[in-house]
């Protein structure tokens, strides 16, 4: 069991109402699935993905993460968890703009305070696998969107995470780059990469495992 | 790992061009005023610090009293420092010094200035840690017939001769060069470029030696190591009893004196009336250094204003940052290294500049600072000054809730719209606070200055030439050369007097009626031309007779005199000085002195021999054009007469103007440093708007869309400026009424502080915001909703 989350609640406060954003959400993944979260605009997908990637805290529930209660630790123990085991790729890359591509990549080594010459290894290694070697001295603003994304992707995979989380990862895509993305999400996958992905398109959700469908912060 | 740090360090400031300009420039010009403050004021506390023992030397400084009001100076009564000596235990030694005063000299036959002569005692240079290069400290001043110059006088008059044994003459008399003394070095209140033993005035009769009156000479005492000087000073009621408050008893005047440590000579308090000229009062230095702080301040609150209007595109990168593992102190060090590289460029920067304008500073300040001689201090300072600065810099622009949202911000759906905060808000209100008060300040203080240069003075100070002779001279001896002058038909009249008129005259003791005190009445001497060659009123009574010598016992008293006196009818009163003095007229008030000071009872003789004094002093009113010839022809005409004795000629416009010439150095640096600091001020507030409308461009695109016109647009991004300007307005006018009225206070003849001065403050601060602001919000306003729609 990589994680659970169990009757996890989450409201917001708003003109004297409670707004719920997550209602009564029970979800468990294992190592190694693909899941895709659907629904319409407004249904929790990404309030759900944040808290699972514990960016964003919940108001009631209980939430295991690797054996750990992640409820009950402080904000600076969730925050080593998540950066030890989760990779996170976003719908508008969130590329470091003042980086080049070698740069964003090795940033996130940089933190965990990687030694020069694996830094220098590992990077070496992604720009191999996806295929960038020929970009890697260029700025995010030089390269196609497509591009961009496997740069993000590249990034949320270099420090070999257990979960990756994409936020549509494709939104900002024309079909054949996201078709392209989705591919590489298929075959990391394969390789043993738990992916979650938050999608609004039936067609990418078919690269998943299983489909979680989100409506007004419920699962169906 | 660091190297990241300066990656995005560099490429930031790079990339955000306007906001690093702008900080490097405020950086910079904040670093450099710092440094000279810092340099200027280490400057001036050193001042007679050189002395071996200056810890134990003190400068008497005299008072007098008369009629309840009391002055005192820093020039002493000569013979009080040998007498103390004698007569009071616990001085070890004592030194005098006379008033610097400029005086022609004759070397081989040429005219030669001599701007710093002093006459002093034998153990000058024993006494202070001045350096004598060449000549015996035992008897270089030992009789009244020698010289010590300094080197660069020596080298001046000489060339590359050795000067010792070379006759000056001064006076009439020949001095012996006897030695050469090194320059004084700047940080000392006793400035000289020649000595003469103190020796020559007691045996000359033209000086005054005694208690009563001829307060001329500088006097020190150097205390035993036991003494403090609160011994010395409770002795001294008792030693001027014995000297000459007891025969003065029934007058009213007294004297007194206390002692100041010869290092706080130079930075005054104001307190003492008469002094050396180049003594500073501590309350400029305040000032200074009050704008040079403030334009540090300004420069950081700029970078503040400024991180904060980029907060979003920071929060971005960080929150990218945080979510791929950086932890808080990683975010703080990034913040710090970008502050750190603007501040250390800027001080790179700044040095630049500071060595560009010295020379500038040094001319108007009258400082000789240089850079050179304190380079590991101004290291020292730089390094400091970058840490402190990053630090303060980073803990004030991190305290922002920055971080904890940053993760937030990759939400799509995360809103700029409260990207407006109170402390943003507070911060520019203070901008404009400060630009406001500098801008009241520097009105009233240019106000201040037409003021004083143009104040009717009570005579016309317009084309008068004066001619000041290096002597004294009877009456007769001078007339035949008036009467040479009178010939000339391009001179409208002529006069002679003692002083000159405009700078200050001397003041003797004077009954005044039946009055038993004494009082203080400032005399001048002149003749009966005075008055038409001045164009001063006669208010009553009647001018001196042409033939002065019948009007042996008559004065000329000004209004003040009369108010002094109380008299209804002032003509025929008598006022009693070593004999009675008729009044047979009164002159309007006129400015006799600088407009520092009010004016003060005088009386006018045509009479000098009376109380011992000569002509000095040609007054000529000239009537034509052509001066460069009517000056040659003056210029012969006085060699004819006294081929013997130097004299200058001068304007008396110049010699007024420079009455006030370290004033207005003075307001001028100040309004020079306001400037720098308004400009800061109005760059941050100019990269402010660029941000703010940046990040209300979408906003902009919306209200266009739903019909907004440019002007609506425009009054939007305007509104808030002028609010922020009307809170500054309320927050700067009493601050600056405040300041400004104690600043005036400083001076006897000031200006009004018109409402208007604040209006117009306040009306060029809300320019200066509505221009900047229009200049990018127009560019935004007129932009095509669609290109800025699409490019979030």
């Amino acid at each position: 069991m990589l994680l659970k989350l169990n009757t996890i609640f989450k409201w917001v406060n708003s003109g004297g109402q409670r707004i719920f954003l997550l209602k009564d959400i029970d979800l468990s993944v294992q190592e190694g699935e693909f899941i895709s979260i659907m629904g319409p605009s407004g249904s929790g997908k990404t309030t759900l993905l944040n808290v699972i990637g514990m960016l964003d805290n919940f108001n009631e529930g209980t939430y295991d993460f690797l054996e750990e209660s992640v409820h009950n630790l402080k904000e600076k123990h969730r925050a080593n968890l998540y950066k030890q085991y989760i990779g996170f790729v976003f719908q508008a890359y969130h590329l470091i703009d003042e980086l080049t591509v070698y740069e964003n990549l090795e940033m996130p080594l940089l933190y965990k305070n990687y030694k020069g010459s694996e830094r220098k290894a590992l990077v070496a290694d992604m720009l191999d696998r996806f295929n960038i070697v020929g970009k890697k001295d260029l700025f995010p603003s030089q390269l196609s969107g497509g591009q961009q994304q496997l740069v993000g992707i590249a990034r949320a995979l270099i420090s070999k995470p257990k979960l990756i989380l994409a936020d549509e990862p494709t939104g900002n895509l024309n079909s054949k780059q996201g078709e392209e993305i989705m591919g590489i999400f298929k075959q990391l996958n394969n390789e043993g990469v738990t992916i979650i992905q938050v999608t609004h398109s039936e067609k990418n959700a078919e690269y998943g495992s299983r489909i979680v469908n989100l409506l007004d912060g419920r699962m169906l | 790992m660091n190297l990241i740090y300066f990656k995005l360090a560099f490429r930031n400031i790079l990339k955000n061009s306007i906001s690093s300009i702008i900080n490097i420039v405020g950086f910079s010009i904040g670093m450099a005023a710092c440094l000279f403050i810092f340099l200027f004021i280490k400057n001036e506390i050193s001042f007679d610090k050189f002395h071996t023992n200056s810890e134990k030397m003190y400068r008497l400084v005299g008072a007098t009293k008369s009629q309840g009001n009391s002055s005192k100076s820093g020039f002493v009564w000569f013979p009080i420092a040998k007498d103390l000596k004698n007569e009071v235990p616990g001085i070890d030694d004592y030194c005098r010094i006379s008033k610097e005063n400029t005086v022609k000299c004759f070397i081989d036959g040429q005219i030669q200035n001599i701007e710093n002569l002093r006459y002093a005692d034998a153990n000058f240079f024993q006494f202070f840690n001045f350096k004598l290069l060449t000549g015996n400290l035992e008897n270089v001043l030992n009789s009244a017939d020698k010289i010590v110059l300094t080197e660069k006088k020596a080298k001046q008059f000489f060339g590359d001769k050795n000067p010792l044994g070379k006759t000056i003459k001064l006076n009439h008399k020949l001095f012996t060069v006897s030695g050469i003394a090194s320059n004084p070095p700047s940080n000392t209140h006793l400035v000289f470029d020649a000595i003469i033993p103190s020796k020559y005035i007691e045996e000359s009769d033209s000086y005054y030696t005694g208690y009563n009156g001829g307060m001329t000479f500088l006097s020190y005492l150097e205390l035993s190591k036991n003494t403090n000087p609160q011994q010395i000073e409770k002795a001294l009621p008792a030693f001027f009893d014995r000297k000459i408050n007891q025969r003065w008893k029934d007058t009213g005047m007294s004297l007194s004196a206390s002692l100041q440590n010869i290092k706080d000579v130079h930075l005054s308090d104001g307190s003492i009336d008469s002094d050396i000229s180049s003594n500073r009062s501590k309350k400029s230095i305040y000032i200074i250094t009050s704008i040079c702080v403030l334009i540090l301040l300004l420069a950081i609150v700029n970078y503040i204003i400024l991180y904060t209007a980029q907060k979003i595109t920071k929060a971005k990168t960080f929150g990218i940052l945080k979510v791929f593992g950086a932890k808080k102190h990683n975010l703080i060090a990034q913040t710090f290294t970008e502050v750190f590289i603007i501040t250390t460029i800027a001080s790179i920067v700044g040095i630049f500049l500071l060595f560009l304008s010295i020379p500038f500073l040094n001319t108007y300040l009258q400082i000789s600072l240089s850079l050179g001689n304190h380079i590991f201090l101004i290291s020292l300072f730089l390094v400091l000054a970058i840490f402190l600065l990053s630090i303060s810099v980073t803990y004030f622009s991190t305290r922002e809730n920055i971080f904890s949202k940053s993760t937030t911000v990759l939400n799509s759906s995360f809103s700029t719209k409260n990207s407006k905060t109170t402390k943003g808000n507070f911060l520019i209100s203070f901008q404009f606070s400060i630009v406001i008060i500098l801008i009241v300040a520097v009105l009233i203080i240019s106000r201040q200055n037409n003021f004083i240069l143009n104040t009717q003075l009570g005579f016309d100070k317009e084309n008068i030439i004066t001619l000041q002779a290096n002597d004294e001279f009877l009456n007769n001896e001078l007339s035949p050369f008036k009467q040479d002058l009178q010939q000339l038909a391009e001179i409208h009249s002529v006069c002679l007097s003692s002083q000159m008129v405009g700078v200050g005259v001397t003041a003797n003791g004077y009954q005044i009626g039946d009055e038993k005190e004494f009082s203080m009445l400032n005399a001048l001497y002149t003749d009966t031309d005075f008055l038409e060659c001045f164009n001063i009123n006669l208010l009553s009574g009647r001018n001196f007779k042409r033939n002065t010598a019948l009007d042996k016992d008559a004065i000329l008293i000004n209004q003040q005199l009369v108010k002094r006196a109380g008299w209804v009818d002032p003509l025929d009163k008598n006022i009693y000085r070593d004999g009675n003095l008729k009044v047979i007229g009164v002159v309007e008030d006129f400015n006799f002195a600088s407009l520092e000071n009010a004016i003060q009872p005088m009386l006018i003789m045509a009479n000098p021999d009376w109380d011992g004094w000569g002509y000095s002093t040609v007054n000529i009113r000239i009537q034509t054009s052509n001066i460069q010839s009517l000056l040659a022809q003056i210029n012969q005409l006085w060699k004819d007469r006294f081929p013997e004795t130097p004299f200058e000629v001068s304007f008396l416009n110049d010699v007024l103007a420079s009455n006030y010439k370290s004033f207005i150095a003075q307001q001028k640096i100040i309004s020079f440093f306001s400037f720098i600091a308004i400009l800061i001020a109005v760059i941050g507030l100019l990269g402010l708007t660029i941000f703010t409308t940046r990040t209300r461009i979408k906003e902009i695109g919306i209200r266009k869309v739903n019909g907004a016109t440019i002007n609506d647009i425009l009054i939007l991004l305007n509104k808030d400026f002028a609010k922020y300007v009307g809170i500054a307005f309320i927050i700067a006018v009493p601050i600056s009424w405040y300041v400004m009225r104690k600043w005036l206070e400083n001076f006897a003849y000031k200006t009004s502080m018109n409402w208007w001065i604040f209006a117009l403050a306040g009306v060029i601060a809300l320019g200066i915001a509505l221009l900047t602001v229009n200049w990018q919000s127009w560019k935004a306003a007129v932009r095509n909703p669609v290109d800025s729609l699409k490019e979030e």
